[in-house]
């Protein structure tokens, strides 16, 4: 599915939270979406899936040329969701809250519109190979309120993929995984991507996870779209430097990654688009 | 596959389970039902009970047909509709809020049916063709609009869940204070009158106030079936049940009004009965967590044992006089609550 962002902007109260945005993604793309805090980059997911009130347009193009936009489709008030809107899966920063639903029911919980009164053997199917894919089937079975918040982090990331999107969202999905998990769900999306041909935005803050894992970067700062480029283009020593006023290094490994390494703040009068 | 399948039938045995539970729930509830209308002044075999109540006919103008289907029966059924109503409205509330320390009092419903009671037995507001229904109805009515009030705050100004416990709080402490200065105002015997029907009492209950509680309960269940996977999805947060595509605000104020209804359909016939609407959720939660196919029943039938299992014990602490239900159902009520708090370490926040 192709996405396209026209002239995007974000209000909340009078102080403006984006301005001006406007991208467009092929269906496949893998995109990651960096800047300070503050800078707009959860908000520009939340306008996306159509969550906050934004002017401009956020337009969806399937591939047989049928297009929507995603604030036409929100403002219908019919109980049943378009096929515009079941197809963007949007996993907040917070993922899921502490709840007594176990992680099995939770991410049946991604389908709740189409689950009948009984939950069938198909849908269970479909649910516990999304554990299985993200390496928590032995958390099938507990409840959300016993979980650490990077096994949480892991169920919400399992609910999302459960929707089976064209265009998935994912505010910060390794912000609480560690090492070996973060690997394993960006080679996991990776694989998805080239498999199903799903599109993904990934809001990150780790510079290095992100050139592995990201084709394209959009830099935001200050609710304006800075920089939007192949990683290798974005990824400079100045840009870096630039966008979150510190002094960087930028190596390079030994298979060619890109590492982005911080040497030190620059002054302390940057604060420039905090919230 | 093999994984999968063992996740499925771990999944199936755990429904399973809540059946199970469920059919129990069901079966003591039906055990204290038909406990209930054997106890009073005059004890009644089960075995009798039972052939009163499934075949009336041969007990024609026998006394057994007038104390079981005149006095005893209705005062049950009303006991367990309320039970049903308010432990429904408490699942509700405190999956809206997503709080556990929220009930259907939350919102100072109950306060405003008393507050309506009181005006009515005050100014001894007697209504044209249905006098004896004066003070049930402006209980009613008073009940129906602090809910108004508090779903109009909720409409202006968004249904956060802090919001509507503010709102709420406010409403309760207004009612409770027009309720004083009613029963300030009122004479020794009139006082009495008040405050007698401030206490839940099942005494107030006949066939009429059975069947207006009963067909609210009965006409507000369709519409939490229908709710029933997205009231499960909302347990995981507002940010998660929007970006799954859930209406949270407009489910809110949609369960508000539900929740409204059924207690005001419970409070305004017998008064304020504490405490139900807190445990029996409680209970039920612990039983089969939070998949709200399971947890509106069970909770319905945990509200309906404590009610009429209070309403057997208010009748046995005192034989003939009744203590009031209101203040049976606290005093069984805490205690279970004490013993969820000690179960849970923590885990109820």
């Amino acid at each position: 599915m192709k996405l396209e962002v026209r002239d995007l902007s974000v209000h909340y109260g009078a102080s403006p939270v984006l301005e001006n945005i406007d991208f467009s993604l092929k269906p496949g793309e893998k995109v990651a979406v960096l800047g300070p805090n503050g800078a707009g980059k959860s908000t520009l997911l939340k306008a996306i899936s159509g969550l906050v009130n934004a002017s401009g347009s956020v337009i969806m193009e399937d591939t047989l040329g049928r297009r929507e936009s995603i604030h036409t489709a929100c403002s219908r008030r019919s109980g049943k969701r378009s096929e515009i809107l079941s197809s963007v899966a949007y996993l907040p920063q917070d993922g899921l809250a502490r709840a007594g639903l176990t992680v099995l029911e939770a991410v049946l919980m991604g389908r709740h519109e189409q689950l009948g009164w009984q939950v069938s053997d198909k849908d269970l199917n479909e649910a516990s190979e999304k554990l299985d894919r993200l390496g928590i089937r032995h958390l099938g079975q507990r409840t959300l309120d016993t979980l650490s918040g990077g096994q949480r982090q892991l169920a919400g990331l399992a609910q999302a993929l459960y929707r089976a999107p064209r265009i998935l969202l994912l505010d910060e999905p390794t912000s609480a995984l560690d090492l070996f998990r973060q690997m394993l769900v960006l080679d996991d999306l990776g694989e998805l991507v080239r498999e199903e041909g799903m599109t993904v935005i990934l809001v990150m803050h780790d510079l290095s996870l992100a050139a592995r894992f990201a084709e394209r970067i959009l830099f935001l700062k200050a609710g304006r779209l800075i920089a939007d480029d192949h990683s290798e283009a974005v990824l400079t020593r100045e840009m870096v430097g630039e966008v979150y006023n510190i002094e960087a290094e930028v190596l390079r490994g030994s298979n060619g990654s890109l590492h982005i390494a911080p040497v030190r703040p620059l002054d302390m009068a940057f604060g420039e688009g905090m919230a | 596959m093999v994984t999968s399948r063992l996740i499925i039938e771990g999944y199936r045995a755990a429904q399973w389970q809540r059946i199970m539970a469920l059919c129990c729930g069901f079966g003591m509830v039906l055990v204290a039902i038909l406990s209930d209308i054997a106890i009073g002044p005059s004890f009644l075999p089960l075995s009798d009970v039972w052939s009163v109540l499934t075949r009336p006919g041969a007990y024609q103008g026998s006394q057994m047909l007038v104390i079981v289907w005149d006095i005893r029966l209705p005062m049950t059924l009303t006991a367990v509709v309320v039970g049903a109503s308010l432990a429904v409205a408490g699942v509700e509330m405190q999956t809206i809020l997503r709080n556990p320390l929220a009930s259907p009092y939350t919102l100072g419903i109950s306060a405003a049916a008393g507050f309506g009671a009181a005006v009515a037995i005050l100014f001894g507001i007697s209504l044209p063709f249905i006098g004896w229904a004066s003070v049930p109805l402006m209980a009613f009515i008073s009940a129906l609009s602090a809910s108004l009030g508090v779903w109009a705050i909720g409409r202006a100004r968004g249904v956060s869940p802090n919001v509507l416990v503010l709102a709420g709080i406010a409403m309760l402490f207004l009612f409770q204070s027009l309720q004083s200065l009613i029963q300030y105002m009122a004479s020794p015997e009139i006082l009495q009158e008040i405050v007698f029907w401030l206490f839940g009492s099942l005494l107030k209950a006949n066939w009429t106030s059975f069947m207006v509680s009963g067909a609210i309960f009965v006409a507000v269940l369709p519409f939490l079936i229908r709710d029933t996977w997205k009231l499960t999805a909302l347990g995981m947060g507002d940010e998660n049940a929007r970006s799954l595509g859930l209406p949270v605000e407009r489910l809110r104020l949609r369960m508000l009004v539900l929740i409204s209804l059924l207690t005001a359909g419970a409070v305004s016939f017998v008064g304020t009965i504490g405490f139900i609407g807190l445990v029996a959720p409680h209970i039920a939660r612990g039983l089969v967590g939070e998949d709200q196919r399971y947890l509106i029943p069970l909770s319905a039938f945990c509200g309906i044992f404590i009610m009429v299992c209070a309403s057997i014990l208010s009748k046995i602490i005192s034989p003939g006089a009744m203590i009031p239900i209101g203040i049976v159902t606290a005093v069984i009520g805490v205690p279970f609550l004490f013993l969820l708090i000690l179960r849970n370490k923590g885990g109820l926040t």
